[in-house]
């Protein structure tokens, strides 16, 4: 039923507008309690939350629970806006102050001023009139909360100063978060190009195979239980982006999958491709320097790409371009990789005197490493190698033999060949070969440790080209100096108990109990 | 709005009779003010009383007193326990009329503005039937005939609280039909000693009649016109309900103590006395404060004490007050 609209008196009116003064103090006086129980409580909230945090990994635990605090300020207000105090109980709150139930009368005989309501009305503006608001409606201060809650405040910034592992532990985890979150917000986008791979000219199959890539990416990104495992997983996405991209033709693919590989300009990498195999084909550049070009090239710049092929273009002019031609096409390259590359092709170059080499012996070698690492490796490659190796970082310290670096990965499996174990500290995993004979298998692995990775792939089909290397000028950081015997054990059980999981292919297996069984490992 | 309408002046008077006429009835009543205002109420309410008290307290002496100050007519019956219905009521008895025997009735004393049913609870309990109708309706039915009560009507009946044997205690009927039971405390020191001065000397009060039949009866139309809050209602008849010990308003006192609890009448008695109440205060609305005053004389002879009350010998009183300050907390 709707309710019938009264026309007010002006007693009516002198008493609205008594009571809405009323009621504001009332408002007032309910938000200094509420507040002083919602700090209470939100401190205590705080307190709790950051005394936590000493002991779980909580991360910004301070920050929140400032929020909760400034919560604690805030709601009061809000809920007192919200349900603002009304007429009727602001009649109610002075009648309980001394007006003997006056006003909550008067305001039930809104708009009659005869008999009886004109003289409660006249009677209550007379007491209204006499009404001391302040004196009989005086502000109650909790001062007991205040106390309470200044202690506990003093309690929160005592625990937001006290140190802890979980503490440390909660900025880590939420570093993971945030790199495992940019990751999966990459992934998807490309994903997201992907699946409109017809509007943005990707064929069906290409795309597919990205998108495996993406999916597999988004898979160990979720399974990563530690930063290193992040940064493993977007370097092997990387990697395998850049293999399969190196020689798309398609734009679109290459546009999807760009910002994936931020350092990388896949466009210019395809292209490079492209002119180093028309290069190849003009019969100018051999296959393991053009594989070393290409292997080169996916650090370079567009500049530098560019430099790089006009240079080759100039060795082409007479005839074949050699090794020391494509060295020092490299060595013009203002770029660390192609120095090292320049370097390698160089050694590669002197060492193929030196080709069908059958190295068997186990002597200590006597060629110092020039990393800073040490390795104490021996020997015990067969191999047969006249081709360029890239070991980036196997450095040999009191050990001989060769390390065979796993950096950039460009060690050709097949062979048994120089075991130096020379542990780097370099890129984990290796890129396949794509230029030489027969398909190799690229391999990715989580969880390894760093530095003691050795996720190399080899080309399945044996017949390998072995290069041998000393070591110079290995690119590994600091290695740690430490007796084969004392830490094989540990090594290989751990490698056994990681390609367990059903995750690692099992030709994978195979060649982890293969190499860990040559040095004696059980 | 009733046929008085309520102007400042007609209260003012109305009010000013009432002072008027309790400090006229302290002249011959020492003490026991709290009493004779509680007797003005139930005037104004237009109910009956039940005054409780032991012997000697000046019960039978208020009442007329009252009755004079009022100027009303008087009776007095004397409950005993041979007292018979038409002693009450009155009778037909057969009388010549004109050469011929007619039945004429014969009013009995109960046809007074002011009946005083002095210690009703010695009359059979038949005999205090014979004070339902007259104290509910106003009225007498002898044979086929039904005779109205002069207005304003009143009983003012008294018992004894300790003097039990031989007695009828009244019927829960009974007692409903009495506004106000009111227990009436002996007097102290001085008060005792100012009876003294007045009733063993030859100095006696001269009691001058201050209000009239009609005037009271404009009183309780102007008391029947006074608003009451919502709110104040509400608690009022929570009160009420808060009685009952089935219901969700009883406090655990109520649940463990009382046995039934008050009627409608109750809530009756609680408005129209605290309207009564306002108005000799000189208020034009009820309060909270009014509705407490008057509720405990309206309740406690309207609820049913259990077991657990009258063997531990607690006091219905301290239930009720238990109860009304428990729900005066929740406002």
């Amino acid at each position: 039923m709707a309710k019938e609209k009264v026309k007010l008196t002006d007693s009516d009116i002198k008493i609205a507008s008594f009571l809405k003064s009323i009621a504001r103090r009332k408002m007032l006086q309910r938000w200094i309690l509420y507040t002083a129980w919602c700090v209470l409580v939100a401190v205590i909230l705080a307190v709790i939350l950051n005394i936590i945090a000493i002991f779980i990994p909580v991360y910004n635990a301070p920050l929140y629970g400032l929020f909760i605090i400034i919560a604690g300020f805030i709601a009061p207000g809000v809920y007192i806006l919200i349900r603002r105090t009304s007429l009727y109980e602001a009649a109610r709150y002075a009648d309980s102050a001394g007006l003997k139930e006056r006003l909550v009368t008067s305001i039930g005989l809104k708009g009659s001023d005869s008999g009886f309501s004109g003289l409660l009305k006249e009677d209550t503006i007379n007491e209204i009139a006499r009404f001391d608001i302040k004196r009989r409606l005086p502000f109650k201060y909790p001062y007991k909360r205040y106390i309470i809650s200044c202690l506990f405040t003093c309690l929160f910034i005592i625990c937001i100063f006290i140190p802890s592992q979980a503490k440390k532990e909660a900025e880590l985890l939420h570093k993971l978060a945030l790199q495992a979150e940019e990751v999966k917000e990459k992934v998807e986008e490309a994903e997201k190009l992907l699946d409109k791979a017809e509007e943005n000219g990707i064929k069906e199959k290409e795309a597919a195979k990205v998108k495996k890539i993406l999916e597999d990416a988004k898979k160990e990104v979720k399974e990563a239980e530690n930063i290193s495992d992040i940064n493993k997983a977007k370097e092997r996405l990387e990697s395998k982006l850049k293999q399969e991209l190196a020689q798309a033709e398609n734009k679109g693919l290459i546009k999807a999958a760009q910002p994936l590989v931020p350092g990388t300009d896949l466009e210019g990498l395809a292209d490079f491709n492209k002119n180093l195999a028309e290069l190849a084909e003009k019969g100018g550049l051999k296959g393991e320097l053009a594989d070393e070009m290409k292997s080169v090239a996916e650090s370079l710049t567009a500049e530098q790409m560019k430099e790089l092929l006009e240079q080759l273009k100039t060795a082409l002019e007479d005839g074949e371009i050699t090794a020391e031609e494509a060295a020092s096409a490299l060595s013009g390259i203002e770029n660390s990789d192609a120095q090292i590359a320049s370097a390698t092709i160089s050694a590669g170059n002197q060492s193929s005197g030196n080709a069908q080499n059958t190295s068997s012996s186990k002597e200590p070698g006597s060629t110092p490493g020039a990393g800073n690492n040490s390795g104490n490796g021996q020997d015990s490659g067969s191999g047969n190698g006249s081709g360029n190796g890239n070991g980036n970082g196997s450095g040999n310290g009191s050990g001989n033999g060769n390390g065979s670096g796993n950096g950039s990965g460009n060690g050709n499996g097949g062979g048994s060949g120089s075991g130096g174990s020379g542990w780097n500290m370099g890129n984990s995993e290796g890129l396949e070969r794509t230029g030489q004979e027969g398909k190799s298998e690229v391999v990715s692995l989580t969880g390894k440790q760093e530095g003691n990775d050795t996720n190399l792939s080899g080309k399945k089909n044996g017949d390998a080209t072995i290069t041998e290397k000393s070591g110079q000028k290995g690119g590994a950081s600091e290695g740690i100096k430490a007796d084969l015997d004392s830490v094989i054990g540990d090594y290989s059980s751990e490698a056994y108990a990681k390609v367990k999981s059903n995750k690692v292919p099992s030709a994978m297996k195979d060649i982890v109990k293969e190499y860990f069984s040559g040095f004696g490992g059980n | 709005m009733g046929i008085i309408m309520a102007d400042k002046e007609s209260i003012n008077n109305m009010v000013s009779n009432m002072k008027a006429c309790e400090q006229e009835i302290a002249k011959a009543i020492i003490g026991q003010e709290e009493v004779v205002h509680e007797i003005m109420l139930a005037i104004l309410a237009d109910g009956n009383v039940l005054l409780e008290g032991v012997p000697g307290l000046g019960k039978t002496q208020l009442v007329k007193t009252i009755s004079k100050v009022l100027d009303l007519s008087f009776s007095r019956i004397q409950f005993t326990p041979d007292l018979m219905p038409a002693d009450v009521t009155g009778t037909n008895l057969i009388i010549k009329e004109n050469g011929n025997n007619v039945f004429k009735f014969e009013q009995g004393p109960v046809f007074a503005n002011i009946v005083l049913a002095d210690e009703i609870n010695r009359a059979t309990p038949k005999t205090q039937a014979a004070m339902l109708e007259a104290m509910q309706e106003k009225t007498v039915t002898s044979g086929k005939n039904t005779y109205p009560l002069p207005m304003p009507y009143m009983v003012l009946a008294t018992q004894n609280p300790i003097e039990n044997e031989g007695t009828y205690p009244l019927p829960e009927a009974q007692l409903d039909r009495f506004v106000f039971k009111i227990n009436m405390e002996f007097p102290n020191l001085n008060e005792l000693k100012k009876i003294m001065d007045i009733t063993v000397t030859n100095t006696k009060p001269v009691l001058n009649p201050v209000l009239d039949g009609s005037g009271i009866l404009e009183m309780r139309e102007l008391v029947r016109d006074m608003p009451v809050a919502d709110a104040v209602q509400e608690y009022a008849l929570k009160i009420v309900l808060g009685t009952h010990p089935e219901l969700k308003y009883a406090t655990e006192g109520i649940k463990k103590y009382l046995t039934a609890g008050a009627s409608p009448r109750a809530a009756q008695a609680i408005f129209l006395t605290a309207k009564a109440r306002a108005l000799l205060d000189g208020r034009y609305n009820v309060s909270f404060d009014d509705i407490d005053a008057v509720a405990l004389p309206a309740l406690r002879h309207r609820v049913i004490a259990g077991f657990e009350a009258v063997s531990e010998g607690i006091d219905i009183d301290d239930i009720l007050r238990e109860m009304i300050k428990g729900l005066k907390q929740g406002l």
